[in-house]
């Protein structure tokens, strides 16, 4: 199956570039290229993509401002002429590092390590747009997309929809190494919420349909890197 | 990057480094007329933002401009032109006004002008080869 991706970049020949090796590589679909941070997370906050080829230094904005706005953590390849950028591209998990102009082969040795990250140990911790839970004798199926948020109850745990909630044995802790983390997010010893439902935050506590649920102080700042704030 | 044609050997001229251009595209010569056209497109309009940055003292823009258009002779194997705008970028992150690069400036100029008459001159002789 080929992975989605997006190329931000604002010099046309780079990207057009970049759009070719893609092509050739059978393995990627290009959902959009972008000359701007702006633009594209305009793009991204709406769409779901599995990888960004992300330039550095880009007008209004740089790509690590983006990564700290984007609400989930597509896979990343930087793609810049400077080398400077090694230890921010560290601490942001960036897959590789691509100095302008590369080699196709260079380019196909940067594919190789995002698609071993998405190899069976990845696969593990990260479970894809659903789950499975048990509930009432049997696995009932959970589009993460329908989850609200997680809560915990002891020995137990309550998934909460917009249409039913289930109550199932399990803990938070154990269910926050394993949910995709692109989408949800642990907030509280006992809640663990879907960031794409938020309604609004507010000094320690956030919103999701009308309910209240609080925010622990020591991940706030956390929350708040996860959500794209003009 | 099309499967590799026929075509007689282009010469290029002697400042675009053939092998490493053919390391990034092979001997796929339509594509590297796109890749001239695209970036002579990119060099006349980053060199006009240059020209922008410079009147305006700006050495911030200055760099920033000159980042962006030091991987157009990657990308073109004008490698020579890319090693000097490095330089120069260099240069302009470490100057403390735009006086200490103005003759730099002026060089790397005369730089552009010629990149862009290289590509120019070999994106009419490449498009007419293949044709």
């Amino acid at each position: 199956m080929k992975l989605n991706c997006a190329i931000i970049e604002d010099l046309k020949v780079a990207a057009d570039y970049l759009v070719r090796c893609c092509e050739k590589s059978e393995q990627l679909e290009v959902k959009g290229h972008f000359p701007d941070v702006k633009s594209a997370l305009t793009f991204l906050n709406k769409n779901t993509v599995d990888l960004l080829f992300l330039d550095v230094e880009m007008p209004g904005a740089t790509g690590f401002e983006l990564l700290d706005n984007i609400t989930y953590k597509p896979k990343v390849i930087l793609t810049t002429s400077k080398e400077e950028y090694a230890y921010n591209a560290f601490q942001y998990n960036v897959a590789d590092f691509l100095k302008k102009p590369f080699t196709y082969a260079r380019f196909l040795e940067a594919l190789g390590k995002v698609t071993s990250m998405q190899g069976p140990s990845a696969g593990a911790t990260n479970p894809g747009n659903h789950i499975f839970i048990k509930s009432d004798g049997k696995l009932v199926r959970l589009n993460n997309d329908d989850i609200l948020f997680i809560e915990s109850m002891g020995d137990y745990v309550k998934f909460v929809t917009s249409e039913k909630k289930y109550i199932t044995y399990n803990t938070i802790k154990n269910l926050e190494e394993k949910i995709n983390k692109d989408c949800f997010m642990r907030v509280h010893r006992s809640y663990i919420i879907n960031l794409l439902k938020i309604d609004d935050i507010r000094e320690n506590d956030l919103f999701i349909n009308g309910i209240e649920i609080p925010i622990s102080k020591n991940l706030r700042a956390d929350v708040l890197k996860r959500l794209t704030i003009l | 990057m099309n499967p590799a044609k026929s075509y007689k050997k282009f010469i290029f001229n002697e400042k675009i480094d053939e092998d490493y251009l053919f390391s990034l595209y092979q001997d796929d010569y339509e594509y590297i007329v796109e890749i001239f056209n695209s970036s002579l497109d990119s060099l006349k309009e980053e060199t006009a933002h240059l020209a922008t940055a410079f009147e305006s003292s700006d050495i911030g823009l200055l760099k920033n401009v000159t980042h962006k258009i030091k991987p157009i002779f990657g990308f073109t194997g004008l490698l020579h032109h890319q090693e000097m705008l490095t330089r120069f970028e260099q240069l302009c992150a470490n100057a403390k006004g735009i006086s200490n690069v103005t003759i730099q400036y002026m060089e790397v100029n005369e730089l552009l002008k010629e990149g862009r008459s290289i590509l120019k001159d070999d994106f009419n002789r490449l498009t007419e080869f293949i044709s």
